[in-house]
């Protein structure tokens, strides 16, 4: 190929692209962090600063026993839910099967979801387990391995209904981890990860055909 | 309101003046970014860390330099810093993303243009470093061989260097998919 055609090509495949709408608010919120980490009152005399310290330290045991009871009491975005699901242990699940027609059959007793789970996937892909909640909201943690990524699929009831086709909802990242909501026949899936399109393998390992997600 | 008296707001500390700035570069920093990574996860990341670094060090903006220039460097900087800490860049699985993706009038033409914009993405991002952002500066930017230089604080000569490597690299590559697709 010439060089000329070559980088033509080149320019036209890694041209520039608009950036996703969700930028500004990313920026916003960690500029916000940013700045409150930055944030120390200067000129204040050791003792005051001592007695700030303790007076703080205080305040954030009765922040963090409050936002611990806050978190483990509160509904739960699917994000949350499926952030927190990855740091679960096998012993804190309660089914633990590497079969998925079981392990469908088991969600839909456990909380009246059917998940839409495939007869086999990928190689790559080990099933961990899965834990059910019927308290609010019922929901579906479903824990699995792509390699050596821990990932988790969190399924929940939604009031709208919807058909067969993915309709995306979000993308991004949660305490480290990346995440991707969608909804499919009046439930919601979140699936995260250190890289949540790992994760899509569960299901998707044979590339199924674009048109049948549309 | 003009570029200058907009970046002199900023440094006042003015939000709306700084959301104008953001408005005006956010797509080229992007742009970079996802290049560079491959990957829109970490493409996000490094726009952010960008947006917040300028935010942080904008008083440090003397007027020596042109703007341009010196938000080029943060966002290069930037890129290679998320490399060198270890970042896995995971440009893979996009057509898994796609299929999560709202319905939208899909040409065929559209699809292989999207399949070959992201295999060619794909084989940038498996390209060593220094080779890596000189092809998306050259590329994505449009930056001639003496500003690549001056944004890398290296010789012109080095630039082109990296630059025939790359070419060499991605022509082999690219050659060898189509054949694998033939």
């Amino acid at each position: 190929m010439k060089k000329d055609r070559f980088e033509a090509e080149l320019a036209r495949h890694l041209g520039p692209v608009k950036a996703p709408d969700g930028l500004w608010d990313r920026v916003q919120g960690a500029a916000a962090l940013a700045t409150t980490v930055r944030a120390r009152p200067a000129g204040w005399s050791p003792g005051i600063i001592r007695t700030s310290m303790w007076v703080a330290a205080a305040l954030s045991m009765i922040a963090i026993t409050a936002g611990v009871t806050v978190w483990l009491n509160h509904d739960l975005s699917g994000e949350q839910r499926a952030v927190r699901a990855l740091s679960r242990t096998p012993q804190q699940l309660q089914f633990h099967s590497g079969n998925l027609s079981d392990l469908r059959t088991w969600v839909k007793n456990g909380s009246g979801l059917d998940v839409p789970l495939p007869m086999r996937t990928a190689a790559a892909v080990q099933i961990v387990g899965a834990t059910v909640s019927r308290k609010g909201v019922p929901t579906a943690e479903i824990l699995y391995r792509v390699g050596d990524v821990d990932a988790s699929l969190v399924v929940s009831k939604i009031p709208q209904e919807g058909d067969g086709r993915h309709a995306f909802v979000k993308a991004g990242t949660y305490h480290g981890a990346s995440f991707l909501s969608w909804t499919m026949r009046g439930q919601m899936y979140t699936i995260a990860a250190s890289d949540a399109k790992v994760g899509c393998l569960l299901c998707h390992s044979a590339g199924a055909p674009r048109e049948s997600f549309n | 309101m003009n570029h200058r008296e907009v970046i002199e707001a900023c440094q006042r500390g003015d939000d709306d003046a700084f959301r104008v700035l953001f408005e005006t570069h956010k797509d080229r920093v992007y742009s970079i970014a996802l290049r560079y990574a491959g990957d829109s996860a970490a493409a996000m990341d490094i726009a952010q860390d960008t947006f917040v670094k300028l935010l942080s060090s904008i008083q440090q903006f003397r007027g020596e330099a042109s703007f341009e220039s010196w938000l080029y460097r943060l966002v290069v900087n930037l890129c290679l810093d998320h490399h060198r800490r270890g970042r896995r860049f995971l440009p893979l699985m996009d057509d898994v993303l796609d299929m999560l993706r709202a319905p939208r009038e899909n040409a065929l033409s559209d699809m292989l243009r999207e399949e070959q914009e992201e295999r060619v993405q794909l084989l940038v991002a498996q390209l060593p470093e220094e080779q890596r952002i000189v092809v998306v500066l050259r590329y994505t930017e449009g930056r001639s061989y003496e500003e690549i230089a001056e944004l890398l604080h290296c010789r012109r000569g080095t630039v082109a260097s990296r630059l025939n490597r790359a070419h060499k690299a991605l022509e082999r590559r690219l050659s060898h998919l189509r054949k694998v697709r033939q």
